[in-house]
C-alpha cells in the first residue's frame, strides 16, 4: 500500500461545463456565421412583406405573402446535426485521440460528456432557429396585416419534431465520428448498401421484400417519420402528408434509441491497437 | 562472486508495480512477464532499444493499452479499475504529441487542463511557463516539436502529481532548453514529493537525476536495481592473459560484453569487484585496470549483451 496522499478526479458538473466552454469558444465563428444567415432571414422576410404591400398598391387583390414553418424546413438543423460532431472532434480522430484520454476521467464518460456539450449548443441552435421562424411569421402577419397559417395540418407538437430530429441525426454521426477512422466513408457506405439493397431486391423479383426494406426509412415508424413527424397518404388526386403525433412519437423514440445505443457502445469500445 | 543481473527490488514502499504483465499485438509480442518495481521517491529511468515495449509499459501503467495478461499497480490502484483516478494522479508526458487542439492557443489549453485537475497550482504553471519561455496566445498547431514537449511538461508537473510518467521529455528540446528542462524537473522534485518513471535515450543527461534503473529489451526485463548497485557492481576489467589460456568462458553470464585478444580481455563483468577480480588472478590472468562504468556505457552494454552465450 502506498501513504501518499492521492489528488481527487474532476466533478463531472467542472468537465461537461469546461467541454461547452470549449466547443463554444471552437464553434462561436459557425456561430456567426449561423447569427448572420437568421439576421439575414428576418431582414429579407421584413422586405418581402414591405414588397407586397407596395405591390398591393398596384394590386389589391394580387400580392400575399405566407411565411410559415413546417418541420420539412427544418433540413437546415439535420444539416448541422450531420456537420456538427465533425468539428466537435475536428483533429481527434481515434488513433489521435490521446491527449482526451489522457484526462483523470474515464474514457467513455469522457467522450459521452464532449458528445453532450456539442448537442447542446447543437439545441441552442436549433431553439434560435425556431425562434427566427417565429419572428419572421409575426412580423409579417404584423406588416401585411395578412394572418399567416401553419398549413390546415399543422399541429403544435410539430414545433418539437428539429429537436428530435437533430438529436438522433447529431448521434448517429457522433458514434460514426467517435468509432471510427474513417466516419464519412461508414456513413456514406450505408446510406449506399441500404439504396443498393432494395434495387437488387426488386431487380431480383422480390418486390415485398424491397419494400420491407425500404420501410425502414419510409415506413410508419420509419426514419422518415422521425425526421419529420408526417407520414403522407393519399386521397383521389393528391399525394400529402398529414402529421402524426403517435408515429411521431414512437419513430423518435426506435431512432433515438438506436443512435443512444450505437454511441454508447462505440464510446465504450477501446480501439483495437489497445 | 558473480550473481545473474537482479530484476527485481527489496523495496517495500512501491509506487508503480507489475505482475507478471504481458501484451500481445496480433503475433507480435510487446511484453512478456513484465514485473517492474518502481519505488515511492525514486527516480526510475527505464531504458531500452526502440520497440522494446516501454511506452507499451507506460501506456498500460495509465489505462491508455489494455495488458493481455498479468496486473499493475499505480499508487496502490488497478489502473484498469480506477483509471480516472490513476490519471488524476500521474502527470504523463506522451512519446507522441497528438494534440487536436490545434486551434486552442497555449493559455487556452492550460486553462483547460488546468480544470480537469483539482489540484492544479496556477501561480506554479504560470512560472513553469515562464521558464520554458512558452507564448501563451500562440495557437498550438503552430508549435514546434521541442514547444509542444515544453506544454506537455507544464501540464504534467503543475498539479504536482505525486507520479511523473515522462515518456522521452526532452525529446525535440534544443541543447539548452533541454538543459533548463531538466533544471526544472530537479527543483520540482526537491519541492514536491514525486515519484519519477522516466522513458528516455538520452541517459547521459539523466545520470545525476535518476537513482534506479531497468533494463528492457524485447519486452522483458534484464536488469532492475538501485543505480548505486549498478554503478558498484557492473565494472569493466581489462586484464593480461598468457598465450592459450583457458579462462574464456569464467563467469557466464554475468559478463555483459566480451572482448578477448590473444594476450588480454578486455570484460565487462556484473558481480562483487573483490571476487570477480580474485577469480580472474585464480584463472591466471593479470588485471590491470578495474573501472566502473558511466551510465551511458553501462546501459549499452547491458542493452547489447548477448544473451545465453
Amino acid at each position: 500500500m502506498t501513504s501518499i496522499a492521492l489528488h481527487t478526479t474532476p466533478r463531472w458538473r467542472t468537465v461537461a461545463s469546461e467541454q461547452l466552454r470549449s466547443i463554444r469558444l471552437f464553434l462561436r465563428r459557425t456561430g456567426l456565421l449561423l447569427l448572420a444567415l437568421y439576421s439575414a432571414g428576418i431582414i429579407v422576410s421584413i422586405r418581402m412583406a414591405y414588397r407586397v404591400i407596395d405591390m398591393r398598391l398596384e394590386n389589391p387583390q394580387g400580392a400575399h405573402v405566407n411565411f410559415t414553418y413546417s418541420p420539412t424546413t427544418s433540413m437546415l438543423i439535420t444539416l448541422l446535426a450531420f456537420l456538427l460532431p465533425f468539428g466537435v472532434w475536428q483533429g481527434e480522430d481515434p488513433s489521435r485521440r490521446t491527449y482526451h484520454w489522457m484526462m483523470p476521467v474515464a474514457r467513455h464518460t469522457h467522450t459521452l460528456t464532449r458528445v453532450f456539450a456539442g448537442w447542446v449548443w447543437l439545441m441552442v441552435a436549433t431553439f434560435l432557429y425556431l425562434l427566427v421562424s417565429i419572428v419572421i411569421v409575426e412580423i409579417t402577419q404584423r406588416i401585411t396585416g395578412e394572418p399567416q397559417s401553419y398549413g390546415p395540418t399543422f399541429a403544435a407538437w410539430e414545433w418539437l419534431v428539429p429537436f428530435t430530429v437533430g438529436t438522433v441525426a447529431y448521434m448517429f454521426v457522433s458514434a460514426a465520428v467517435v468509432g471510427s477512422q474513417q466516419p464519412i466513408a461508414w456513413i456514406v457506405g450505408v446510406i449506399a448498401l441500404y439504396v443498393l439493397l432494395i434495387y437488387l431486391l426488386t431487380m431480383a423479383g422480390y418486390p415485398d421484400a424491397a419494400q420491407k426494406v425500404a420501410s425502414v426509412y419510409s415506413g410508419a415508424y420509419g426514419g422518415r417519420a422521425a425526421m419529420l413527424g408526417r407520414i403522407e397518404a393519399f386521397d383521389s388526386v393528391h399525394r400529402q402528408a398529414y402529421s402524426s403525433l403517435a408515429r411521431w412519437l414512437g419513430s423518435a423514440a426506435i431512432w433515438g434509441t438506436m443512435s443512444a445505443a450505437l454511441l454508447f457502445w462505440v464510446s465504450y469500445r477501446r480501439p483495437t491497437s489497445s | 562472486m558473480t550473481t545473474p543481473l537482479p530484476t527485481s527490488l527489496r523495496s517495500s514502499a512501491l509506487a508503480v508495480t507489475t505482475r507478471a504483465l504481458s501484451k500481445q499485438y496480433g503475433a507480435q509480442r510487446a511484453l512478456h512477464d513484465l514485473v517492474l518495481q518502481v519505488p515511492e521517491g525514486a527516480v526510475y529511468l527505464l531504458v531500452g532499444p526502440n520497440g522494446a515495449g516501454k511506452s507499451t509499459t507506460l501506456k498500460i501503467l495509465l489505462d491508455q493499452v489494455n495488458p493481455t495478461a498479468g496486473t499493475a499497480e499505480v499508487l496502490g490502484m488497478n489502473p484498469q479499475r480506477q483509471p480516472a483516478l490513476v490519471r488524476a494522479n500521474v502527470g504523463y508526458v506522451p512519446e507522441q504529441l497528438d494534440w487536436g487542439y490545434g486551434w486552442m492557443r497555449v493559455g487556452r489549453l492550460l486553462e483547460h487542463h488546468a480544470r480537469y485537475f483539482p489540484s492544479w497550482d496556477a501561480a506554479y504553471a504560470t512560472s513553469l511557463a515562464k521558464s520554458f519561455a512558452l507564448k501563451l496566445d500562440q495557437k498550438m498547431s503552430t508549435l514546434s516539436k521541442g514547444q509542444g514537449r515544453r506544454v506537455h511538461l507544464v501540464m504534467a508537473l503543475a498539479h504536482r502529481p505525486p507520479l511523473l510518467v515522462l515518456d522521452e521529455p526532452t525529446d525535440g528540446l534544443d541543447p539548452v532548453m533541454r538543459d533548463d528542462a531538466l533544471g526544472v524537473l530537479i527543483t520540482h522534485i526537491a519541492d514536491s514529493p514525486t515519484t519519477v518513471l522516466l522513458s528516455t535515450h538520452h541517459v547521459t543527461e539523466v545520470e545525476h537525476l535518476a537513482d534506479h534503473i531497468g533494463v528492457l529489451r524485447d519486452g522483458e526485463l534484464r536488469a532492475q536495481m538501485p543505480l548505486e548497485e549498478l554503478r558498484r557492481d557492473l565494472r569493466r576489467y581489462r586484464a593480461k592473459i598468457p598465450v592459450g589460456w583457458q579462462g574464456t568462458s569464467l563467469f557466464g553470464d554475468a559478463v555483459i560484453r566480451r572482448v578477448t585478444t590473444r594476450n588480454e580481455v578486455d570484460w565487462t563483468v556484473w558481480g562483487e569487484e573483490s571476487g570477480v577480480a580474485a577469480e580472474l588472478v585464480n584463472a591466471g590472468a593479470v588485471v590491470c585496470e578495474s573501472a566502473p562504468l558511466s551510465l551511458h556505457e553501462a546501459t549499452l552494454a547491458l542493452l547489447t549483451q548477448e544473451i545465453g552465450k
